[in-house]
């Protein structure tokens, strides 16, 4: 007579948990993907004619996969997201969104950093990437809400971060980026309050 | 609901199929599907695993099946395994080579010739645009010089001049912070001049100029010079008034020449877009792997999921057969199993649904058959119970096989318990029945012609009196089991007997009474006259021998006369005049009457007060008694210390309720060789006696429907026994139903 052992089935699901983690962790290891840290230097929102504006500086540490890539001509995206959001008990209500692109590329023959504002399809052009990186880092006097929008008694935040836009890099880069943010997701959010 | 579901199937993969082109198509650079790219590769894992679910769920139920040893369940695993297999094989080979082809055909695309070849146009580019370059940059020195010789107010002609004459696109003045302070472009729509960057000045300051190449959005690649103004002008401190800011840097742009910029452009993008494929070989390489083993495994599992689906659909059928020959085996004829189509397994699956249909249109006809049997048997059985007549069926061996009510009851005994006994064997245990069974074993023993009857006509004697029974015989010719056998049918004739018996005394009495009666009188007359002519004439002796003798034939005619009365009484059948009666309360009369202190015989009572109540002639009843007790008493006459006791019982019977009376003595009993006919008239031990007193009680007995025997007591002397059915309207009818029993 043979005799089955029906399989524990709590102990296959932990395996199988730990086989993806594994999978992930080598798959990152392996084949590192382009991505961006990023760092605040300031903040500032002022009220002007009514009209809330923001000025910040962020530092843009792209990795060295990401400047390999520049390096080797391909573009790079940064992804600047700002969210006006109002507190709420449960989840806060998102008032504002906006999203800010700046594209990266290096210029082989002057050798050149060309950044350009998805927005204007305004270029500018820096001898070196840090150069390059403040300017896709600063934001000045960016139109947030006008102040009459704001329901008075409210707590409003103001948040902020940087990332690399994936969808922009040549469709073979994607698959490893995108497991790579997978694996790093986390809420890199800046934020703070918005005083009144 | 299967058609449904390998429609959805069916497609799903072709959506998948679909999705996984597009995809494919993006990777390889179509930009109409490249932002769709990542959507595209989540769908496709997506499905993926569903179909890997799926398909593992379908392999689990089989590998359960097989382990159950369900129907079927083998041949679908190894008609799966062999399509996979099939289908494996080959996409796994074109696998293996496609991936091989990839990895060196992307390589392939890559040469260090072509690299070198690409950086030294780079390098050749730059070297020829050197040489304009340091042109540009002595020719703005000078102009800056120029500049400062400048009255301010002329300063924004002169730049306007200038440019015109260097060919520039753009002249400026900069200020400290690279401000503009004056300046001119070819381009008037742009209202603000291109500034150079904070890191641009900051060189210009430090070594007094700048110069690269710049690609300026739209424009193109210009070549952009910067010179400090203070180190061409020298200690020039006038105070610029005109102008808003003091100037210290002046700006150029200027575009290549047409040719050189587009052949500078031409080298730019190439090198660029050589340097990204190589830069993306690795992940492109992983890419279309990841592409095509997308594609290896939607085939592998579509061949799988095929698999199991077609074979679970070939083996459907012959599943249903094997179970459908179960449920026949198992004795479900009703069984159909669904039409499978019209090749060979169709084919069987008809001719099973045509074999269970013939089978239970077979059973049903034995059934039907079987059940009028039953119910000829029935008819037959109730026939048999019915019949008056005894009925009675033995195997070849003489052994009994059935018997019918009538045979118990005349037989007297409970036969259920008997089957399968020889009568002898019944016969040893009813002792009664000795007679029968030895009568009737020659005919049963004899080999016999079947068809040939027999008759036979036996007496029975047994507690319940002398039995008549009239028996034929007839061998049973049926091939059924048992083969063979008798059949013997019985008969009670005791009562027809009995009765002839009875009407034939009757009208000898009768007659007897009739002409006997008749000259008695004249007799008894003629001696008394006899008496009164001659007794006074004769001598006192004569006289007297004469009245001794009249008076002896004047006695003798009375006994005669009142013998004669006995014998008309007999005969005489009086109307009955029935009423309730209390047998207890008469039976205390009768033997008080008889009680006699100086007699030597004791009389006794022992009465059950349960007595059920009688409906009877309280006389006639009286009479029966009296006769009883006197013949007890004559009985007794003879021994010394004698009793006779009158005992009544209440007997339950058949589920009814018997009164029953008794009339026993201590006397010598009844002779053997007349006990069977004491109840006959003139049947008399007695030298005086008429042998009509128990001729007499029977007759009264019996027009009470009850009845009555005689029996010798074990512990010595005679009993009579006399049983009255209770007063029930229906029951007293029912004549034929009146007990018959021999009491066991
Ligand atoms: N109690 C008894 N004990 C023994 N024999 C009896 C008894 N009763 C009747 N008999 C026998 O039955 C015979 C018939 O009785 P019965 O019909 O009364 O006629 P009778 O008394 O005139 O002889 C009797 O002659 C006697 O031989
Ligand atoms: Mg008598």
């Amino acid at each position: 007579m043979r005799s089955w052992s029906r399989p524990d089935p709590t102990r296959g699901a932990a395996a199988a948990f730990g086989l993806c983690l594994f999978l992930i962790s080598a798959a990152d290891a392996w084949c590192a993907s382009p991505a961006l840290e990023y760092s605040v230097r300031h903040v500032d929102t002022r009220l002007e004619e009514e009209t809330w504006l923001l000025d910040a500086g962020l530092d843009l540490e792209p990795n060295s996969e990401s400047r390999e890539a520049l390096e080797s001509g391909v573009p790079i995206t940064v992804l600047l997201e700002v969210q006006v959001t109002r507190e709420r008990v449960f989840r806060d209500e998102r008032v504002r969104n906006m999203r800010l692109r700046y594209r990266i590329k290096k210029h082989a023959l002057s050798k050149r950093y060309m950044v350009t504002y998805a927005a204007s399809g305004k270029t500018r052009t820096y001898g070196a990437l840090e150069d390059a990186s403040a300017s896709a880092g600063t934001i000045r006097e960016l139109a947030l809400i006008r102040n009459a929008d704001l329901i008075p008694d409210h707590r409003y935040r103001v948040r902020l971060r940087a990332r690399l836009d994936i969808d922009a890099l040549p469709s073979p880069l994607r698959p490893l980026a995108w497991l790579g943010s997978l694996w790093r997701v986390r809420d890199d959010w800046y934020s703070w309050i918005l005083t009144q | 609901m299967s058609r449904l579901n390998s429609g959805l199937a069916i497609a799903a993969l072709v959506l998948l199929l679909a999705s996984l082109w597009l995809m494919s198509n993006a990777t390889q650079g179509s930009a109409r599907f490249d932002r769709l790219y990542s959507v595209l590769l989540f769908i496709n894992v997506a499905g993926l695993l569903t179909l890997a679910l799926l398909i593992g769920h379908n392999l689990y139920r089989l590998l359960r099946q097989m382990r159950e040893r369900q129907a079927g369940a083998r041949l679908t695993g190894r008609i799966t395994a062999l399509f996979v297999a099939l289908a494996v094989t080959p996409v796994i080979v074109v696998y293996a080579f496609s991936f091989q082809f990839l990895s060196r055909g992307i390589d392939t695309w890559f040469d260090v010739r072509i690299e070198q070849a690409l950086d030294d146009a780079l390098d050749l580019g730059r070297a020829s645009l050197d040489a304009r370059m340091r042109d540009l940059l002595q020719r703005t020195r000078l102009l800056a010089a120029d500049l400062a010789e400048t009255r301010r107010g002329d300063i924004a002609l002169r730049l306007e001049d200038e440019r015109l004459a260097a060919e520039a696109s753009e002249l400026a003045l900069l200020g400290p912070q690279g401000r503009v302070v004056a300046y001119s472009t070819i381009e008037h729509t742009e209202l603000v001049p291109d500034r150079p960057s904070e890191a641009v000045l900051r060189l210009a300051r430090q070594t007094g100029s700048y110069i690269d190449l710049d690609p300026i959005g739209d424009a193109g690649l210009h070549i952009r010079v910067v010179v400090h103004l203070l180190g061409a002008a020298g200690e020039d401190t006038r105070p610029l008034t005109e102008l808003s800011e003091e100037p210290r840097f002046l700006q150029g742009l200027f575009p290549l020449a047409e040719r050189v910029g587009r052949l500078a452009e031409s080298v730019e993008s190439a090198y660029g877009q050589y340097h990204e494929l190589v830069y993306l070989r690795t992940p492109l390489k992983l890419s279309f792997i990841l592409t095509l083993s997308l594609v290896l495994l939607l085939s592998l599992f579509a061949a799988v999921w095929v698999a199991l689906f077609s074979a679970r659909r070939l083996v459907a059928p012959l599943r249903d057969v094997a179970l459908g020959t179960r449920a026949v085996a198992a004795g479900d004829y009703a069984t159909r199993l669904p039409p499978a189509g019209k090749e060979e397994i169709g084919f069987l699956v008809a001719s099973f649904n045509e074999m269970t249909r013939e089978l239970d249109k077979a059973r049903n006809a034995t059934r039907k058959s079987q059940r009028q049997l039953e119910e000829q048997r029935g008819y037959l059985e109730a026939v048999l119970e019915r019949l008056s007549n005894g009925v009675l069926t033995l195997d070849q061996q003489g052994r009994l096989h059935t018997a019918n009510q009538a045979a118990q009851h005349i037989l007297g005994i409970s036969l259920e318990d008997h089957h399968g006994h020889t009568l002898s064997a019944i016969a040893a245990r009813h002792s009664h029945l000795l007679v029968l069974a030895e009568r009737l074993a020659p005919h049963l023993t004899e080999p016999m012609h079947p068809g040939r009857d027999w008759r036979e006509q036996v007496s029975l004697s047994g507690a319940g009196g002398k039995r008549i029974l009239m028996c034929s015989g007839a061998r049973l010719s049926g091939a059924e089991e048992p083969p063979g056998g008798h059949v013997v049918v019985f008969d009670d004739l005791t009562e027809l007997v009995e009765a002839q018996r009875k009407a034939a005394w009757s009208e000898v009495a009768r007659r007897l009474a009739h002409e006997i009666k008749n000259p008695l009188t004249p007799i008894q007359l003629s001696a008394e006259r006899l008496r009164k002519k001659y007794l006074d004439d004769m001598g006192r002796e004569e006289g007297e021998l004469l009245d001794r003798l009249t008076r002896t034939i004047v006695h003798q005619v009375e006994s005669m006369k009142a013998m004669v009365n006995a014998f008309s009484d007999y005969a005489r059948t009086p109307q009955a005049r029935p009423q309730r009666l209390d047998l207890n309360t008469l039976a205390t009369d009768v033997v008080e009457l008889y009680r006699d202190e100086r007699a030597r015989t004791r009389l006794a009572t022992r009465l059950d007060p349960e007595l059920p109540a009688l409906e009877a002639d309280i006389d006639r009843i009286r009479q029966v008694l009296h006769n009883l007790v006197k013949n007890a008493l004559e009985a007794c006459a003879e021994s010394a210390d004698a009793c006779v006791e009158v005992r009544t019982r209440r007997v339950v019977q058949r589920d009814r309720c018997v009164a029953e009376l008794r009339v026993a003595d201590t006397g010598p009993g009844f002779p053997a060789h007349t006990i069977d006919r004491v109840f006959d008239p003139y049947t008399t031990s007695k030298s005086k006696g008429t042998g009509l007193g128990l001729a007499i009680v029977k007759k009264i007995v019996e027009e009470h429907n009850g009845r009555v025997w005689a029996e010798n007591r074990r512990e010595g002397g005679g009993c009579v026994v006399m049983q009255f059915p209770p007063p029930d309207p229906a029951a007293a009818g029912a004549d034929t139903d009146a007990p018959r029993r021999i009491a066991p």
